[in-house]
């Protein structure tokens, strides 16, 4: 122990004497630190503790995966997860949601409210209690007994002024009064970010449904029960079931995925790739530091020998030289903390809250205890990663040869200088992957950016509705709704036009719906679904979407008139390739649905609705007097200030029902902006990487050229002094670090199509081949290294030869 | 009693492009214990290589090497080593002393490497500033000391944790001579109170010290002499 003090006491002391290159391999750790920091505390909470139940390990989402579907899930149908609790044994019990917005009225200003039904048992699953009053019971969820509702904390707080005496109050939810049942505790916020819950019930009819796919199935796996047994056990449930009922579940199958993982959803990949990808940018500072570790400990050569003479082991220096290094590791640790915490506030402060809500976990995101840790852990591990190899490497020196007056102390030997070459080729090699992937991903950000912009979103207002059913049941009282609101808001000044619409693009995704095709019967096991929209007939106009064939929907298109419906392009040329799809007729639901024909009128461009979703989705379009939605997105483009102008669209709005809530209120760009802001941090901070990796690789290939300078000074007299001229020496150390660069081009190139490819399967607008980003990043990367070369290399050219030759 | 050092055909060979190069021939060579000892010859003559193979810094030459009649050439590197931190102590031309470290501590760093505990580390240090009269220096690193100085802490490195053997590589090399001769009279004291020394030197008046004078040249002994002291 007192040795191990010692060795401490003394590494402080060498790093104190050696004060630059301390700071500079402090720095440089401190820097990969840093960014492992930050970006570890945003994943930690995000992959790690995105839901905090007990046991939560055990809680799995049982989802539907439709014929065709590889990454995305589906849920399930009624039928499907009532025959699942039945027969499966894996899970102590299972339940299910539906999403429910609904308006609260009767407590000031009307309000939406993200609301979820579920089955009685849901809270039970989740081992979760009640703060006050209780859960669902059994019963509740029959039709006629479920004017029930769960408050959750926020919303108790909020619109409620944390009444004690809640329970067994009614409130007025889509204007039917229920009864308040219970308040759950703060950390209870399920599925994403509920402020309540009513009960789920199934009636008789839709006990049998199985081509609705309309509940997210959750269960407990027993204990001691894996999830690969569980998965097992579904499979032979569905293979069962598709024997049962061919028609409707052919070709489907059932995913059992970890809670945590399916919350996480698809931002796991890009936050996974940003763990990588802040790794990368770690590695080169350990390869930084252990290059100058090596230089260092060539200039101990001779104090190893000496300790080796008075009876010092290898192993006795070895841990002398990792203590050293992990003393910088430590040093790179505190400053990683503070640019960490620095991170971890910017990253913060520039998340909107309406974005930050749908993030799972958002609010834990903090430097705490596992942070903390986690830095000290990846600081000593990095310091000992950097050291390692000059341990190694200095703890073999030739004792006798170094300790003979005029040996050869303080030369490099060759091995020496091809580990310092190796880890610059590193260094390059990794730089480049982050450069590439940094401009591949800015590129497919930009694209998307692009592919909107084509909406002059600029000048739109967007803001949306749920009309409840307690006023507006029927698909009458709805459209009469939206005819009344758009003919109020048409007579805003400033309003140029005006346009409901049930989805708009970057807006709040719905699940695609299967549809039939008349003519073309569904093929067993074919997954045939589109996203289905009801917009007002300025819809397309508003949105600068192109009618590529035939009309826009018009007036004429009333719910009493003939049905018809425009569809995408992807759509029509994927069932009418070569041929116009108009009058041919699709309707909503499988073959056998009741659901009425309609005729196709036009074919509009395909519209991007989903950043995280790779492909165009096909889309169906019906004017909303035929098929009017409860909830829809309110759409006006002005002349003028979009936020000048609001106060009198809400006047409008309330002159058609004062009690109508209207939330989300955003200009256009700002939800495009908002629903590409998780992929901007991606590029944004993938920029960040790719400069700090460039910055880190320039820094460590300038520092082993100045290296190189200073060993061959005596070589560059004596070349000078037989005639060399400053070119040639120039040549001779710019060639050598080209050399490097080269060779790590050669590595990284292949490795960086690697992360070309996965990435191109996460992101839209990101090819694998994309020549253009590949060029930029190795120009890019050509620039700073030929940079790096250079000034150090100049230096060669300076030395005085007679200086030089005295100087050996 | 066998004696302290015996070297039997030792050899030493660099291969550099195909062909070898000797360093050391048939080396065969006894040294009793309490023998004070030079070897003396012209550079590249091989003297220094030798110090360093029966300091065992040096592992690999060829025939049978035994001290304290232990066969260090069967030894493997663990056993070397103990044997070494056990029984030798070394005195360099240049002090080789650790620059960032103070007179304390060098005198502290051989002790460190044989676990001694640190209560015993300190009284042992302190009897050698005591015994080698540097009390006042133990504070002071080596670029604060002289010559003769720095050359007096070496030496007390090497006798601190009482050695059978202490080699000296050209020990007055860098002195002047007033203090070149004070090192000599330290050694021939130290080994009048019963240590074995090997030096080697370029310097007749420091082989005058010693009791006998080997005399290497192209690696091999090509004489051996008792010197003036001995036989007077």
């Amino acid at each position: 122990m007192n040795t191990l003090w010692q060795d401490i006491r003394y590494g402080v002391r060498m790093l104190v004497k050696s004060r630059g290159v301390s700071l500079l391999a402090i720095l440089a750790l401190g820097l990969g630190v840093g960014a492992n920091t930050a970006t570890f505390s945003v994943s930690n909470t995000f992959l790690r503790k995105p839901v905090s139940f007990p046991e939560v390990e055990r809680l799995v989402m049982v989802v539907n995966r439709a014929p065709g579907q590889v990454q995305d899930w589906t849920s399930a149908s009624p039928a499907d997860f009532l025959d699942w609790k039945e027969q499966a044994h894996s899970f102590d019990s299972l339940t299910a949601y539906s999403w429910n917005d609904v308006n609260l009225t009767g407590a000031g200003e009307p309000v939406k409210l993200q609301g979820f039904r579920v089955t009685p048992n849901f809270f039970d699953v989740l081992s979760v209690h009640a703060m006050l009053g209780r859960g669902f019971i059994s019963g509740e969820d029959l039709p006629g007994q479920d004017a029930k509702v769960i408050l959750s904390h926020s919303l108790w707080t909020s619109q409620f002024a944390s009444d004690p005496q809640i329970v067994g109050k009614t409130v007025r939810l889509d204007g039917r009064p229920c009864t308040v049942v219970g308040v759950m505790n703060q950390e209870v916020n399920f599925p994403f970010n509920a402020q309540l819950w009513m009960p789920l019930t199934f009636s008789a009819q839709k006990r049998t449904v199985r081509n609705e796919h309309s509940v997210s199935p959750l269960a407990r796996l027993k204990s001691g029960v894996s999830l690969t047994r569980a998965q097992a056990e579904m499979n032979a449930i569905q293979q069962r079931l598709t024997s049962a009922f061919p028609a409707s579940e052919s070709g489907w199958s059932v995913m059992v995925q970890d809670l945590g993982e399916f919350v996480a959803g698809p931002g796991r990949a890009y936050t996974l790739l940003l763990l990588v990808a802040v790794g990368f940018v770690l590695l080169i500072a350990c390869a930084n530091v252990a290059n100058l570790l090596l230089a260092r400990s060539t200039s101990r050569q001779t104090e190893f020998a000496i300790r080796r003479a008075m009876g010092g082991t290898r192993w006795h220096l070895i841990r002398q030289l990792l203590i050293e290094s992990a003393l910088l590791g430590l040093g790179g640790g505190a400053v990683g903390l503070l640019l960490g915490a620095w991170g971890i506030s910017l990253i913060q402060a520039n998340m909107p809250p309406e974005v930050a809500r749908y993030i799972p976990g958002w609010n834990m995101v903090r430097l705490d205890r596992e942070v903390f840790l986690y830095t000290l852990g990846v600081a000593l591990l990095a310091g000992i990663v950097a050291g390692l190899v000059p341990a190694f490497q200095g703890s073999g020196t030739a004792i006798g040869e170094t300790l003979k007056e005029g040996g050869r102390s303080g030369t490099a030997s060759r091995s020496r200088t091809r580990l310092r070459n190796a880890f610059v080729v590193a260094e390059i090699s990794l730089s480049l992957m982050l450069l590439v992937g940094g401009v591949l991903i800015s590129k497919g950000v930009l694209s998307l950016f692009a592919l909107n912009f084509k909406f002059a979103p600029q000048s739109v207002l967007t803001m949306r509705v749920v009309l409840p059913d307690s006023k507006y049941a029927a698909p009458r009282q709805r459209s009469d709704f939206y005819d009344r609101l758009l003919d109020q808001l048409n007579h805003v000044q400033g309003v140029e036009s005006a346009a409901v619409a049930g989805l708009i693009p970057f807006g709040e995704t719905s699940d695609a719906e299967s549809f039939s095709v008349e003519g073309q019967p569904k093929q067993l096991g074919e997954f045939r679904n589109a996203l289905i929209d009801s917009v007002s007939p300025d819809y397309f106009r508003l949105l600068h979407v192109p009618v590529k064939e035939g009309r826009e929907f018009s007036d004429r298109d009333s719910a009493d008139a003939s049905r018809v419906v425009i569809i995408s392009e992807s759509l029509a040329r994927r069932y009418w390739p070569g041929r116009s799809p108009l009058g041919h007729h699709l309707k909503t639901g499988e073959d056998d649905s009741k659901n009425p024909w309609a005729v196709i009128i036009g074919v509009v461009a395909d519209v991007y609705y989903d950043p995280w979703q790779h492909d165009l989705p096909a889309a169906i379009y019906f004017p909303y007097r035929q098929q009017p939605h409860r909830g829809s997105y309110i759409a006006v483009r002005t002349s003028g200030d979009r936020r000048a102008i609001f106060p009198a669209i809400r006047q409008a709005i309330s002159r058609v029902d004062p009690d109508q809530p209207i939330y989300d209120v955003l200009p256009f760009d700002r939800v495009i902006s908002d629903q590409i802001l998780g992929l901007s941090y991606v590029a944004v901070l993938m920029g960040v990487l790719g400069f700090m990796g460039l910055v880190l690789s320039a820094v460590g290939v300038a520092g082993v050229m100045a290296y190189s300078v200073t060993q061959r000074t005596h070589e560059i007299g004596v070349r000078m002094a037989l005639g060399a001229q400053s070119r040639d020496v120039l040549r001779l150390f710019v060639t050598g670090g080209l050399a490097l660069m080269g060779i790590g081009i050669a590595i990284g190139l292949p490795a960086a199509y690697v992360l070309a490819r996965l990435l191109a399967s996460l992101l839209y607008g990101v090819q694998a081949t994309d020549l253009s980003s590949f060029t930029l990043g190795t120009l890019l990367l050509s620039i700073v290294v030929v940079l790096a070369c250079y000034i150090p290399a100049r230096r060669a050219t300076r030395v005085d030869p007679m200086h030089a030759l005295r100087y050996e | 009693m066998e004696p302290l050092i015996q070297l039997r055909n030792l050899e030493k060979v660099f291969e550099a492009g195909g062909s070898k190069f000797f360093v050391l021939r048939r080396i065969t060579l006894d040294i009793q214990r309490g023998e004070f000892v030079t070897f003396m010859g012209p550079s590249g003559a091989g003297k220094s290589t030798l110090l360093s193979i029966i300091g065992m810094l040096d592992g690999a030459w060829t025939g049978e090497f035994y001290f304290l009649e232990q066969p260090v050439h069967k030894l493997n590197v663990k056993k070397r080593n103990e044997l070494h931190k056990a029984n030798i102590g070394f005195v360099f031309q240049s002090y080789h002393l650790i620059d960032n470290l103070t007179v304390f501590e060098n005198l502290e760093i051989p002790l460190s490497y044989k676990n001694v505990p640190h209560k015993e580390r300190a009284s042992l240090v302190c009897d050698a500033l005591d015994r080698f009269n540097i009390v006042g220096k133990k504070d002071l690193f080596p670029n604060q000391l002289s010559g003769g100085q720095q050359q007096l802490v070496g030496v007390a490195r090497a006798v601190i944790q009482n050695p059978k053997l202490i080699l000296a590589d050209e020990p007055t090399g860098n002195l002047h001579s007033a203090q070149g001769e004070e090192i000599m009279l330290l050694f021939k004291k130290l080994n009048e109170g019963g240590t074995t020394i090997i030096q080697v030197t370029h310097s007749e008046k420091n082989a005058s010290y010693s009791d006998r004078v080997i005399q290497l040249k192209d690696g091999w002994i090509v004489s051996e002499s008792a010197t003036a002291a001995r036989v007077g």
